[in-house]
């Protein structure tokens, strides 16, 4: 025994050893923690390298079979750097479970009561753990790093090493946060994996409930809603198209951001958790009110980060936004500019569209003419149209109706200034202008056209085109207001003629009338002028309408018989020319049966079945 | 033990006048800590584990905390030690401290042995030893060898009372002014217990250290606690001196009363039980009062008497408090 | 020298009673003489393992009944006198021998007044034996 027990006088202190000292028995003891998992680890690693390096020595199939075959004759460390990706996802799980071992190894050992009773700083204790994690990580990272490095030359992009990076943070965060809510060390690997991923999806998918609300709604309060996607925006509250629009690679990470927030949230008040400075409580309802809240709370922040970050990054969101101005100054400005402008889209429109048919070489001729008008009235009109052109299509022709009915005069008597202009026009310009008049004095001005004698073949087709739709003015159930919504040949092939007052006709084309729409809109064109001669001529179609007075067929018996004289003409240079050596086409005379495209060889009274068809219809051959 | 060393050193001036300065609660060692809990608590869900508890160590008093297993004993110590945060209340020291300071002069030795599994004795003393400013070598080797500590022997492969020394060990070992033992000696063997008690007995001593022991043995809380306080659903229901304790508790058999007959309620009776025809009565203080207002009543009733030890005097105590709602 | 006794805390007697009683019986068998120095008091509570605040006490007692005093700069000794150790010897004898009796009248079940009937028979019929034995007034 030694005399100081006995004397009795107070024993001497050992030596404070010092803080460095300290410290470096903490980092040991949490790098030792985390044994477990590095080695195990490193092995994996280290088995994968010897793979790599004895491969060749396994012969070509081997090399094949993983894939290494390119690199035979590179060398021992590209064949590891081959395996790159493998290493990467080694490391990112040996670093969470390490960092899981580090925070949880002392609260969920027998050791839970040896850390809190020593006398050291919690703030020393929390560093060293932070430490050796930190410490795990680099040596992971810098070895993949390597092994990375040494393989293909292949740049990884920014984009993976920012996600790669936050799942690494997220991880290693909530590893922090498990003690806080697992006793054992099982019970906090779950939670490490399983609240972030929960909490990510909560966010995802509230937080894009939310961003898409929010964007919605701002949409809405800068009067940009109708003008985003295809405007059905406004009206309907559901999620649908423009849900997927919302969810993006950035509404996700704006999520895994937020979570990684809310776990280093997490992280802070589970500091004493880590430190077995306390243990695992109950479920209170105090708990579950918090935890809830703090979803709600992540999730609305993922939802406003979203929301921001869509906003700046949608193009159909700028869009919107200029359109909602553009419709605005529509909305200020003067009846005839207004007017103007609208003329002037529709030209646009139009000499965009003969640019397209001199590119399109797999379309011929009156095929590539004929659909982009046959379709601008049609269901269809939409969509062929880029984005840009469908919301200025759609912003013009919204301020234009509007102004209709707020200043119908005005836009009339705007419409009617400039066709009476002297400036030459496109036909659907001037069809366009006329519209805004009414149905007749469309009518009028498609005819007039006509017999002016149109000098360019496209003029032609598109004349033929616009007049169909001019044929709903004979339906007896016509009301000045119905509009033409017939595919081509639908109308040909199914009117009642008798109840119409038409006298009968029949086309005589491959397929019938909707096997033939080139054809049959000719033919309808030539239905049309002969049908309203014949009404005319009996007084029976009424020039004007006592509800609009305004809108005047202004058309006599010479400019119809001219135009009926327009249509006849076949179309041999939009036609298809493989067609042109065809023998019957040398003698004008007919085939036995016509298919579309040759067709387009045929005059117009050629179109039609003779033995069925009235004669008023035809012009003698020749003309 | 001792004593022999202690013949031979007793011409030493030093050592006699040493036994007028041994401390005690009159003249607690001039490191002694006073230890103050108010108002503690802390629920588990919807388990209060500690309600309210309000406990008061004077400097060098040891006391000895009774209850029955799930009444917050262990709750109490780790609250103390700072491996539990509580709810509400304060824990205060005299001299007031740093946590720092507070855990460097405060050694907890846990009912289970806490250490890290990859460790041998000897590296958890060294760990120990690294982490603790005033860890005295002497003084941890003493405390080792008696003990028969083996240095080389891996935690997993401890027995029992291996891993209660090895505890006393890593506990004690930095010569702490505040002592906490939760069941240090459960089911440990004589050997181990004897040698545990010597060592208690040497550092309240030679220190004249504040201990917080809880126990099931009450055996060694009769024979170290100056003061023992029961404990129940988290709050302190009693507290008695250890000899009050002892002295003071009486069984009265009662025989030759009715059936149904039942003692007045009084302060005094701790609990009333029936066995075979009798009536046993545990009676706190004075006994006497109780057996005249009997004899008083029931003439013909035979009344006798029992001095009790510790073990039942805390026994029918907490048989009490079972009973208590 | 190791203590000539041992505490039972399982007793229905604390402990510092039994400390006073077992210095009492030690002296009175002549275990320590006039002048003996008792030893320290750390040194009684580590031999039992004991409360040196119940070590105190007991040596309380025992100053009290005049069987020690403390002596400056030596410790407690044990006082001279023939009245002392005759009272220590009388009563720890009796008591001694009380005790083994009573534990037997336990083991037998027996009830305090049959065992002060039988305590007193045997005080009668050992008076009447040593006519010249004092009466130390030790009365059950």
């Amino acid at each position: 025994m030694s005399s100081t027990v006995l004397s009795g006088t107070p024993p001497t202190h050992a030596a404070h050893r010092g803080l460095p000292a300290t410290f470096a028995a903490l980092l040991r003891k949490d790098l030792r923690l985390a044994t477990i998992i590095i080695l195990p680890s490193l092995a994996a690693l280290a088995l994968l390298s010897l793979v790599a390096v004895i491969t060749p020595l396994l012969g070509e199939d081997a090399m094949r079979a993983l894939g290494l075959l390119a690199l035979e004759g590179r060398g021992v460390l590209a064949r590891i750097g081959a395996f790159a990706t493998l290493f990467w996802i080694i490391s990112a799980f040996a670093c969470v479970l390490s960092a899981l071992a580090i925070a949880a190894g002392d609260s969920s050992g027998r050791a839970r009561h040896l850390l809190p009773v020593l006398p050291v700083s919690s703030r020393m204790a929390y560093a060293s753990k932070t430490c050796a994690c930190a410490l795990v990580i680099a040596g992971f990272l810098c070895v993949t790093g390597a092994v990375q490095m040494s393989g293909d030359a292949t740049m990884i992009q920014s984009g993976s090493i920012f996600g790669y990076g936050l799942l690494l943070a997220n991880g290693v965060v909530w590893a922090f946060v498990a003690p806080l809510f697992a006793r054992t060390f099982g019970g906090a690997f779950v939670v490490t994996i399983v609240t972030p991923m929960l909490l990510f999806l909560a966010c995802s998918v509230v937080g894009d409930a939310i961003a898409f609300f929010a964007l919605k709604w701002t949409l809405i309060s800068r009067d940009a809603a109708p003008w985003f996607g295809d405007g059905s925006l406004a009206e309907s509250g559901g999620l649908g198209f423009e849900f997927s629009m919302l969810i993006s690679n950035r509404a996700w990470t704006c999520s895994a951001v937020v979570v990684l927030a809310v776990g280093l949230w997490c992280a802070w008040h589970a500091r004493k958790a880590v430190l077995c400075a306390r243990s695992v409580r109950g479920v209170t309802r105090l708990g579950v009110v918090r935890v809830v809240a703090c979803v709600f709370a992540a999730a609305g922040c993922s939802g406003i980060g979203a929301a921001a970050v869509v906003w700046n990054d949608n193009p159909a969101i700028s869009r919107a936004l200029v359109a909602a101005g553009t419709y605005e100054s529509y909305r200020t400005m003067p009846v005839d500019e207004l007017v103007r402008r609208w003329g002037s889209y529709w030209a646009f429109v139009d000499s965009n569209r003969a640019t397209l048919f001199d590119r399109s070489d797999e379309r011929h001729g009156f095929e590539a003419m004929f659909w982009p008008i046959a379709t601008q009235d049609g269901p269809a009109s939409v969509g062929s149209l880029d984005p840009e052109e469908l919301i200025a299509r759609r912003l013009i022709t919204r301020a234009i109706g509007e102004r209709l009915e707020s200043d119908p005069e005005g836009v009339r008597a705007a419409a009617r200034a400039l066709l009476d202009a002297d400036a030459p026009r496109s036909p659907i310009e001037q069809v366009r202008l006329a519209e805004l008049i009414g149905p007749r004095t469309r009518a009028s001005v498609l005819l007039h056209r006509l017999a002016a004698g149109p000098s360019r073949e496209e003029t032609r087709v598109d004349l033929i085109m616009l007049l169909t739709p001019c044929l709903s003015m004979l339906d007896p159930q016509w009301d000045n207001m119905s509009k033409w919504r017939r595919q081509p040949g639908e109308w040909l092939g199914g009117v009642d003629q008798h109840a119409w007052g038409l006298a009968p006709f029949r086309i005589d084309c491959g397929g019938g009338p909707k096997s033939c729409p080139m054809a049959s809109a000719r033919a309808e064109a030539v239905v049309f002028v002969t049908a309203l001669e014949k009404r005319i001529e009996e007084g029976t179609f009424e020039p004007t309408d006592a509800r609009s007075p305004h809108d005047r067929l202004s058309v006599g018996k010479a400019v119809l018989r001219a135009a009926r004289h327009a249509l006849e003409p076949s179309f041999p240079r939009l036609a298809d020319h493989r067609l042109a050596d065809s023998p019957w086409l040398k003698d004008a005379t007919r085939a036995p049966s016509v298919t579309d495209d040759q067709s387009l060889y045929l005059p117009a009274s050629l179109l039609f079945d003779h033995a069925q068809t009235d004669s008023s219809y035809l012009l003698p051959t020749g003309h | 033990m001792n004593t022999t060393e202690l013949s031979r050193a007793s011409g030493d001036p030093a050592v006699l006048r040493e036994s007028d300065q041994t401390p005690s609660t009159q003249n607690p060692g001039k490191d002694a800590i006073e230890l103050r809990c108010t108002g503690l608590s802390l629920r588990f869900g919807k388990v209060r584990a500690l309600d309210g508890l309000d406990l008061t160590i004077a400097p060098g008093e040891c006391v000895g905390v009774v209850g029955r297993n799930g009444a917050g004993k262990s709750t109490l110590f780790r609250s103390i030690i700072g491996a539990e945060t509580p709810d509400a209340g304060r824990i205060e020291t005299t001299p007031a401290m740093g946590r720092v300071e507070f855990l460097a002069r405060t050694g907890f030795v846990p009912d289970t042995l806490a250490v890290y599994d990859w460790m041998n004795a000897g590296q958890a003393i060294d760990f120990v030893a690294a982490l603790q400013p005033r860890f005295d070598p002497s003084w941890s080797a003493e405390l080792q060898s008696v003990l028969g500590i083996d240095r080389s022997v891996k935690i997993r492969d401890l027995s029992r009372g291996m891993q209660a020394r090895l505890a006393f060990v890593l506990g004690l070992s930095h010569r702490p002014d505040l002592v906490l033992l939760d069941e240090p000696l459960l089911g440990v063997d004589a050997v181990t217990h004897d040698a545990v008690l010597e060592v208690l007995a040497r550092m309240r001593s030679v220190q004249g250290c504040t201990m917080l022991i809880a126990s099931h043995q009450l055996g060694d809380l009769a024979r170290l606690a100056d003061r023992v306080v029961f404990l129940d659903r988290g709050r302190i229901v009693e507290e008695c001196e250890t000899d009050e304790l002892v002295t003071g508790t009486h069984r009265l058999i009662v025989r030759g009363v009715a059936e149904g007959w039942s003692a007045a309620v009084s302060d005094s009776i701790i609990l009333a039980r029936r066995q075979d025809s009798a009536h046993i009565l545990t009676v706190r203080g004075d006994a006497a009062p109780i057996r005249l207002a009997i004899e008083r009543a029931h003439p013909d009733a035979r009344i006798e008497q029992i001095a009790l030890s510790i073990h039942e005097a805390c026994a029918d105590r907490l048989r009490a408090l079972e009973t208590t709602p | 020298m190791p203590l000539p006794f041992l505490v039972n805390p399982n007793a229905p007697v604390p402990i510092f009673r039994q400390i006073a009683d077992g210095f009492r019986a030690a002296i009175g068998r002549g275990g320590y003489a006039a002048g003996d120095l008792l030893p320290s008091v750390r040194a009684i509570a580590e031999d039992l393992g004991v409360n040196p605040n119940t070590v105190h006490k007991a040596i309380a007692e025992l100053e009290r009944d005049g069987l020690v005093a403390a002596e400056r700069g030596r410790g407690m000794v044990v006082l001279a006198g023939t009245r002392a150790q005759a009272r220590a010897s009388g009563d720890e004898a009796v008591m001694q021998h009380l005790a083994e009796a009573a534990r037997l009248a336990a083991a037998a079940h027996m009830d305090g007044e049959r065992f002060e009937q039988l305590a007193r028979r045997a005080m009668r019929a050992a008076s009447t034996q040593q006519p010249t034995a004092p009466r130390t007034g030790a009365s059950s």
